[in-house]
Protein backbone atom coordinates (compact mmCIF):
# COMPACT_ATOMS: atom_id res chain seq x y z
CA UNK A 1 0.00 0.00 0.00
CA UNK A 2 1.17 3.53 -0.78
CA UNK A 3 0.87 6.16 1.95
CA UNK A 4 -0.82 9.51 1.30
CA UNK A 5 2.56 11.25 1.31
CA UNK A 6 3.97 8.77 -1.19
CA UNK A 7 0.91 9.12 -3.45
CA UNK A 8 1.67 12.80 -4.07
CA UNK A 9 2.75 13.78 -7.53
CA UNK A 10 5.96 15.54 -8.44
CA UNK A 11 4.06 18.72 -9.30
CA UNK A 12 2.46 18.75 -5.81
CA UNK A 13 5.89 19.51 -4.41
CA UNK A 14 6.48 22.53 -6.61
CA UNK A 15 5.58 26.05 -5.38
CA UNK A 16 2.04 27.14 -6.40
CA UNK A 17 3.39 29.95 -8.61
CA UNK A 18 5.50 27.44 -10.52
CA UNK A 19 2.54 25.07 -10.93
CA UNK A 20 0.65 28.00 -12.45
CA UNK A 21 3.58 28.68 -14.82
CA UNK A 22 3.54 25.00 -15.80
CA UNK A 23 -0.17 25.26 -16.64
CA UNK A 24 0.49 28.41 -18.72
CA UNK A 25 3.20 26.53 -20.62
CA UNK A 26 0.76 23.67 -21.24
CA UNK A 27 -1.88 26.07 -22.62
CA UNK A 28 0.77 27.62 -24.88
CA UNK A 29 1.73 24.18 -26.17
CA UNK A 30 -1.90 23.36 -27.04
CA UNK A 31 -1.95 26.57 -29.10
CA UNK A 32 1.36 25.55 -30.61
CA UNK A 33 -0.05 22.19 -31.73
CA UNK A 34 -3.22 23.79 -33.18
CA UNK A 35 -1.24 26.37 -35.17
CA UNK A 36 1.30 23.78 -36.32
CA UNK A 37 -1.48 21.52 -37.68
CA UNK A 38 -2.99 24.48 -39.56
CA UNK A 39 0.46 25.27 -41.01
CA UNK A 40 0.97 21.63 -42.07
CA UNK A 41 -2.37 21.73 -43.94
CA UNK A 42 -1.70 25.11 -45.63
CA UNK A 43 1.85 24.15 -46.64
CA UNK A 44 0.67 20.77 -47.90
CA UNK A 45 -1.78 22.48 -50.26
CA UNK A 46 0.92 24.49 -52.07
CA UNK A 47 3.88 22.12 -51.75
CA UNK A 48 4.78 21.78 -55.45
CA UNK A 49 8.29 20.53 -56.28
CA UNK A 50 10.22 23.08 -54.23
CA UNK A 51 12.81 21.28 -52.11
CA UNK A 52 12.71 23.85 -49.33
CA UNK A 53 8.92 23.74 -49.27
CA UNK A 54 8.96 19.94 -48.91
CA UNK A 55 11.59 20.07 -46.19
CA UNK A 56 9.79 22.90 -44.42
CA UNK A 57 6.64 20.79 -44.48
CA UNK A 58 8.44 17.77 -42.97
CA UNK A 59 10.05 20.10 -40.45
CA UNK A 60 6.68 21.54 -39.46
CA UNK A 61 5.43 17.99 -38.95
CA UNK A 62 8.49 17.13 -36.81
CA UNK A 63 7.76 20.35 -34.93
CA UNK A 64 4.84 18.55 -33.31
CA UNK A 65 7.21 16.24 -31.41
CA UNK A 66 8.44 18.72 -28.73
CA UNK A 67 5.02 20.15 -27.77
CA UNK A 68 3.47 16.67 -27.62
CA UNK A 69 6.42 15.41 -25.54
CA UNK A 70 6.07 18.45 -23.25
CA UNK A 71 2.33 17.93 -22.75
CA UNK A 72 2.79 14.23 -21.98
CA UNK A 73 5.63 15.00 -19.54
CA UNK A 74 3.73 17.85 -17.85
CA UNK A 75 0.61 15.72 -17.49
CA UNK A 76 2.61 12.90 -15.92
CA UNK A 77 4.30 15.38 -13.59
CA UNK A 78 0.93 16.73 -12.51
CA UNK A 79 -1.03 13.50 -12.27
CA UNK A 80 1.46 10.62 -12.11
CA UNK A 81 1.50 9.41 -8.50
CA UNK A 82 4.34 7.52 -6.95
CA UNK A 83 3.64 3.83 -6.77
CA UNK A 84 5.42 0.58 -6.04
CA UNK A 85 6.32 0.32 -9.71
CA UNK A 86 7.40 3.97 -9.94
CA UNK A 87 8.58 4.85 -6.42
CA UNK A 88 10.37 8.02 -7.59
CA UNK A 89 7.37 9.32 -9.52
CA UNK A 90 7.60 10.74 -13.02
CA UNK A 91 9.76 13.85 -12.79
CA UNK A 92 12.28 12.36 -15.23
CA UNK A 93 9.67 12.03 -17.99
CA UNK A 94 10.57 15.64 -18.76
CA UNK A 95 14.19 14.55 -19.34
CA UNK A 96 13.05 11.74 -21.63
CA UNK A 97 10.88 14.22 -23.55
CA UNK A 98 13.88 16.56 -23.76
CA UNK A 99 15.87 13.76 -25.39
CA UNK A 100 13.08 13.03 -27.91
CA UNK A 101 12.71 16.72 -28.75
CA UNK A 102 16.51 17.03 -29.19
CA UNK A 103 16.55 14.10 -31.60
CA UNK A 104 13.64 15.64 -33.55
CA UNK A 105 15.49 18.98 -33.75
CA UNK A 106 18.79 17.41 -34.84
CA UNK A 107 16.88 15.18 -37.27
CA UNK A 108 15.26 18.24 -38.80
CA UNK A 109 18.63 19.91 -39.31
CA UNK A 110 20.19 16.73 -40.76
CA UNK A 111 17.24 16.19 -43.09
CA UNK A 112 17.37 19.74 -44.32
CA UNK A 113 21.12 19.53 -44.95
CA UNK A 114 20.89 16.13 -46.71
CA UNK A 115 18.01 17.14 -48.99
CA UNK A 116 19.50 20.44 -50.03
CA UNK A 117 22.96 18.90 -50.59
CA UNK A 118 21.45 16.13 -52.74
CA UNK A 119 19.46 18.64 -54.78
CA UNK A 120 22.60 20.70 -55.41
CA UNK A 121 24.71 17.64 -56.29
CA UNK A 122 22.08 16.26 -58.69
CA UNK A 123 21.39 19.79 -60.02
CA UNK A 124 17.66 19.14 -59.75
CA UNK A 125 15.63 22.00 -61.19
CA UNK A 126 12.51 22.54 -59.09
CA UNK A 127 9.38 23.22 -61.05
CA UNK A 128 6.98 25.80 -59.71
CA UNK A 129 4.07 26.06 -62.09
CA UNK A 130 0.82 28.01 -61.96
CA UNK A 131 -2.77 27.50 -60.90
CA UNK A 132 -5.94 29.14 -62.16
CA UNK A 133 -7.95 30.80 -59.41
CA UNK A 134 -11.14 32.74 -60.23
CA UNK A 135 -10.17 32.85 -63.88
CA UNK A 136 -6.68 34.23 -63.27
CA UNK A 137 -3.44 32.30 -63.71
CA UNK A 138 -1.35 32.73 -60.60
CA UNK A 139 2.25 31.57 -60.24
CA UNK A 140 2.29 28.91 -57.50
CA UNK A 141 5.37 30.62 -56.04
CA UNK A 142 3.20 33.51 -54.81
CA UNK A 143 0.97 31.06 -52.95
CA UNK A 144 4.05 29.31 -51.55
CA UNK A 145 5.40 32.64 -50.30
CA UNK A 146 2.03 33.46 -48.71
CA UNK A 147 1.99 30.00 -47.05
CA UNK A 148 5.55 30.48 -45.80
CA UNK A 149 4.72 33.90 -44.34
CA UNK A 150 1.73 32.32 -42.58
CA UNK A 151 3.97 29.47 -41.38
CA UNK A 152 6.53 31.90 -39.95
CA UNK A 153 4.29 34.01 -37.72
CA UNK A 154 2.98 31.49 -35.12
CA UNK A 155 6.38 29.87 -34.37
CA UNK A 156 7.97 33.31 -34.07
CA UNK A 157 5.41 34.44 -31.48
CA UNK A 158 5.07 31.12 -29.63
CA UNK A 159 8.85 30.57 -29.51
CA UNK A 160 9.37 34.01 -27.94
CA UNK A 161 6.63 33.34 -25.37
CA UNK A 162 8.15 29.97 -24.48
CA UNK A 163 11.62 31.25 -23.60
CA UNK A 164 10.75 33.11 -20.34
CA UNK A 165 8.51 30.20 -19.24
CA UNK A 166 11.34 27.72 -19.94
CA UNK A 167 13.70 29.83 -17.82
CA UNK A 168 11.23 30.08 -14.94
CA UNK A 169 10.54 26.35 -15.02
CA UNK A 170 14.17 25.39 -15.78
CA UNK A 171 12.59 23.31 -18.50
CA UNK A 172 14.98 22.20 -21.21
CA UNK A 173 12.21 20.42 -23.12
CA UNK A 174 10.28 23.67 -23.42
CA UNK A 175 13.50 25.48 -24.35
CA UNK A 176 14.16 22.92 -27.09
CA UNK A 177 10.65 23.53 -28.39
CA UNK A 178 11.45 27.25 -28.55
CA UNK A 179 14.52 26.31 -30.63
CA UNK A 180 12.32 24.13 -32.84
CA UNK A 181 10.04 27.10 -33.39
CA UNK A 182 13.06 29.21 -34.26
CA UNK A 183 14.14 26.50 -36.72
CA UNK A 184 10.66 26.56 -38.27
CA UNK A 185 10.50 30.30 -38.88
CA UNK A 186 14.08 30.37 -40.13
CA UNK A 187 13.22 27.61 -42.61
CA UNK A 188 10.24 29.73 -43.64
CA UNK A 189 12.51 32.71 -44.30
CA UNK A 190 14.91 30.50 -46.30
CA UNK A 191 11.95 29.08 -48.17
CA UNK A 192 10.82 32.54 -49.22
CA UNK A 193 14.33 33.42 -50.36
CA UNK A 194 14.49 30.15 -52.27
CA UNK A 195 11.15 30.62 -54.01
CA UNK A 196 12.03 34.20 -54.99
CA UNK A 197 15.29 32.78 -56.36
CA UNK A 198 13.40 30.17 -58.39
CA UNK A 199 11.25 32.97 -59.79
CA UNK A 200 14.41 34.75 -60.89
CA UNK A 201 15.65 31.60 -62.61
CA UNK A 202 18.22 30.61 -59.96
CA UNK A 203 17.44 26.90 -59.58
CA UNK A 204 20.09 26.53 -56.86
CA UNK A 205 18.75 29.36 -54.64
CA UNK A 206 16.16 27.12 -53.02
CA UNK A 207 18.71 24.54 -51.84
CA UNK A 208 21.51 26.95 -50.95
CA UNK A 209 19.11 28.85 -48.67
CA UNK A 210 18.00 25.58 -47.03
CA UNK A 211 21.58 24.30 -46.60
CA UNK A 212 22.64 27.62 -45.05
CA UNK A 213 20.12 27.45 -42.21
CA UNK A 214 20.39 23.68 -41.71
CA UNK A 215 23.80 24.12 -40.04
CA UNK A 216 22.30 26.35 -37.35
CA UNK A 217 19.43 23.93 -36.70
CA UNK A 218 21.76 20.91 -36.64
CA UNK A 219 24.08 22.70 -34.19
CA UNK A 220 21.18 23.48 -31.82
CA UNK A 221 19.92 19.90 -32.11
CA UNK A 222 23.30 18.30 -31.38
CA UNK A 223 23.87 20.63 -28.41
CA UNK A 224 20.47 19.61 -27.04
CA UNK A 225 21.28 15.91 -27.57
CA UNK A 226 24.55 16.30 -25.63
CA UNK A 227 22.71 18.02 -22.79
CA UNK A 228 19.78 15.57 -22.72
CA UNK A 229 21.95 12.45 -22.80
CA UNK A 230 24.05 13.94 -19.97
CA UNK A 231 20.87 14.15 -17.91
CA UNK A 232 19.82 10.58 -18.77
CA UNK A 233 23.18 9.15 -17.64
CA UNK A 234 23.25 11.19 -14.41
CA UNK A 235 25.76 13.74 -15.64
CA UNK A 236 26.17 17.01 -13.76
CA UNK A 237 23.29 19.49 -14.40
CA UNK A 238 23.64 21.37 -17.66
CA UNK A 239 22.68 24.94 -18.55
CA UNK A 240 19.31 25.63 -20.16
CA UNK A 241 20.66 26.77 -23.52
CA UNK A 242 23.96 24.92 -23.85
CA UNK A 243 25.79 21.73 -22.87
CA UNK A 244 27.94 23.69 -20.38
CA UNK A 245 27.53 23.05 -16.64
CA UNK A 246 24.62 24.93 -15.11
CA UNK A 247 25.52 28.06 -13.10
CA UNK A 248 22.88 27.11 -10.48
CA UNK A 249 24.46 23.71 -9.96
CA UNK A 250 27.99 25.12 -9.81
CA UNK A 251 26.89 27.52 -7.04
CA UNK A 252 25.34 24.60 -5.13
CA UNK A 253 28.54 22.57 -5.52
CA UNK A 254 30.68 25.46 -4.21
CA UNK A 255 28.40 25.97 -1.20
CA UNK A 256 28.40 22.25 -0.35
CA UNK A 257 32.20 22.06 -0.68
CA UNK A 258 32.54 25.06 1.67
CA UNK A 259 30.11 23.67 4.20
CA UNK A 260 31.43 20.09 4.12
CA UNK A 261 35.18 20.34 3.54
CA UNK A 262 36.78 17.11 2.41
CA UNK A 263 33.50 15.66 1.17
CA UNK A 264 32.97 14.53 -2.41
CA UNK A 265 30.04 16.32 -3.99
CA UNK A 266 28.01 14.65 -6.73
CA UNK A 267 25.23 16.53 -8.49
CA UNK A 268 22.74 15.32 -11.05
CA UNK A 269 19.55 16.58 -12.60
CA UNK A 270 16.18 14.86 -12.70
CA UNK A 271 13.92 16.84 -14.98
CA UNK A 272 13.89 20.40 -13.64
CA UNK A 273 15.34 19.44 -10.24
CA UNK A 274 18.90 19.23 -8.93
CA UNK A 275 19.84 16.39 -6.58
CA UNK A 276 23.02 16.42 -4.51
CA UNK A 277 24.95 13.65 -2.80
CA UNK A 278 27.56 14.53 -0.19
CA UNK A 279 29.94 11.59 0.16
CA UNK A 280 32.29 10.98 3.05
CA UNK A 281 30.51 12.93 5.81
CA UNK A 282 27.60 12.44 8.21
CA UNK A 283 24.64 14.83 8.01
CA UNK A 284 24.98 17.75 10.44
CA UNK A 285 22.82 17.74 13.60
CA UNK A 286 21.18 20.99 12.54
CA UNK A 287 20.45 19.81 8.97
CA UNK A 288 17.93 22.28 7.54
CA UNK A 289 16.89 20.41 4.40
CA UNK A 290 17.79 21.16 0.79
CA UNK A 291 16.32 24.69 0.99
CA UNK A 292 19.04 25.63 3.47
CA UNK A 293 21.67 24.62 0.92
CA UNK A 294 20.35 26.76 -1.92
CA UNK A 295 22.76 29.61 -2.59
CA UNK A 296 20.58 31.63 -4.98
CA UNK A 297 17.29 33.50 -4.80
CA UNK A 298 14.97 31.90 -2.19
CA UNK A 299 12.02 31.77 -4.61
CA UNK A 300 14.01 29.35 -6.77
CA UNK A 301 15.07 27.04 -3.94
CA UNK A 302 12.66 24.38 -5.26
CA UNK A 303 15.39 23.60 -7.83
CA UNK A 304 17.43 21.79 -5.19
CA UNK A 305 15.14 18.87 -4.34
CA UNK A 306 17.49 16.69 -2.32
CA UNK A 307 20.76 16.75 -0.39
CA UNK A 308 21.72 13.21 0.69
CA UNK A 309 24.67 12.26 2.88
CA UNK A 310 26.65 9.09 2.22
CA UNK A 311 29.18 8.56 5.05
CA UNK A 312 32.14 6.25 4.48
CA UNK A 313 31.74 2.69 5.77
CA UNK A 314 33.52 2.03 9.07
CA UNK A 315 37.24 1.42 8.70
CA UNK A 316 37.49 3.14 5.32
CA UNK B 1 11.55 13.06 -77.49
CA UNK B 2 11.00 13.45 -73.75
CA UNK B 3 14.63 12.57 -73.11
CA UNK B 4 15.68 15.44 -75.37
CA UNK B 5 13.94 17.91 -73.05
CA UNK B 6 16.84 17.52 -70.64
CA UNK B 7 19.65 18.17 -73.11
CA UNK B 8 18.20 21.51 -74.20
CA UNK B 9 17.41 20.17 -77.67
CA UNK B 10 13.64 20.53 -77.33
CA UNK B 11 11.55 23.06 -75.39
CA UNK B 12 8.17 21.37 -75.61
CA UNK B 13 6.73 17.96 -76.40
CA UNK B 14 2.98 17.51 -76.89
CA UNK B 15 2.12 13.88 -76.41
CA UNK B 16 -0.68 11.59 -75.22
CA UNK B 17 -0.38 10.42 -71.63
CA UNK B 18 -2.48 7.93 -69.74
CA UNK B 19 -4.49 9.70 -67.05
CA UNK B 20 -2.54 9.90 -63.78
CA UNK B 21 0.88 9.43 -65.43
CA UNK B 22 3.58 10.09 -62.86
CA UNK B 23 6.00 12.01 -65.04
CA UNK B 24 6.07 15.04 -62.80
CA UNK B 25 9.48 14.21 -61.40
CA UNK B 26 11.23 13.83 -64.76
CA UNK B 27 9.37 16.53 -66.71
CA UNK B 28 6.80 19.19 -66.00
CA UNK B 29 3.40 18.41 -67.51
CA UNK B 30 0.83 21.02 -68.45
CA UNK B 31 -2.88 20.62 -67.72
CA UNK B 32 -4.63 18.48 -70.40
CA UNK B 33 -5.03 20.16 -73.79
CA UNK B 34 -7.52 17.51 -74.83
CA UNK B 35 -8.86 14.23 -73.45
CA UNK B 36 -10.10 11.15 -75.27
CA UNK B 37 -11.79 8.17 -73.70
CA UNK B 38 -13.23 7.84 -70.21
CA UNK B 39 -12.34 6.57 -66.78
CA UNK B 40 -9.00 4.91 -66.09
CA UNK B 41 -8.32 4.36 -69.79
CA UNK B 42 -8.67 8.05 -70.65
CA UNK B 43 -5.84 9.51 -72.70
CA UNK B 44 -4.80 13.09 -72.04
CA UNK B 45 -2.84 15.22 -74.49
CA UNK B 46 -0.41 17.32 -72.47
CA UNK B 47 2.60 19.51 -73.05
CA UNK B 48 5.79 18.21 -71.40
CA UNK B 49 8.54 20.67 -70.55
CA UNK B 50 11.96 20.64 -68.93
CA UNK B 51 11.78 20.93 -65.15
CA UNK B 52 12.77 24.25 -63.64
CA UNK B 53 11.92 26.43 -66.67
CA UNK B 54 9.33 28.10 -64.52
CA UNK B 55 8.40 31.15 -66.57
CA UNK B 56 8.05 29.00 -69.70
CA UNK B 57 6.07 26.35 -67.78
CA UNK B 58 3.65 28.97 -66.39
CA UNK B 59 3.12 30.42 -69.87
CA UNK B 60 2.42 27.01 -71.42
CA UNK B 61 0.18 26.01 -68.51
CA UNK B 62 -1.96 29.15 -68.95
CA UNK B 63 -2.25 28.51 -72.71
CA UNK B 64 -3.10 24.83 -72.11
CA UNK B 65 -5.88 25.81 -69.71
CA UNK B 66 -7.28 28.24 -72.29
CA UNK B 67 -7.09 25.57 -75.00
CA UNK B 68 -8.64 22.95 -72.71
CA UNK B 69 -11.46 25.33 -71.77
CA UNK B 70 -12.25 26.09 -75.45
CA UNK B 71 -12.76 22.40 -76.32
Amino acid sequence: MISAAAARTHADELPPALRETLKRAERLEWWNIAWTISIIVVMGLVLGQSQTMKTAWIEDTLGLVPPIAFLVAARMERTGQRSRKFPFGFERVNGLGFFLASVALAGTGALLLWDSAMTLIKAEHATVGSVRILGRDIWLGWLMIAAQVYAMIPPMIIGRKELPLAEKLSDKLLHTDALMNKANWMTGAAGIAGIVGLGLGWWWADSVAAAFISFDILHDGLTAIRSSTAELVDGAPRALASAKLSDDAEEVRKLLEQRYPGATIRLRETGRLIRAEVHGVHPPRDYDGPEGHWPGEPERNWRLAQVSFVPDAKGK
Amino acid sequence: MLARLDDDGVDLVIAPFRKGTLLETSAALSPPLATSGHGEKAIEWRAAMKNGENRWISLVEASARDAGARR
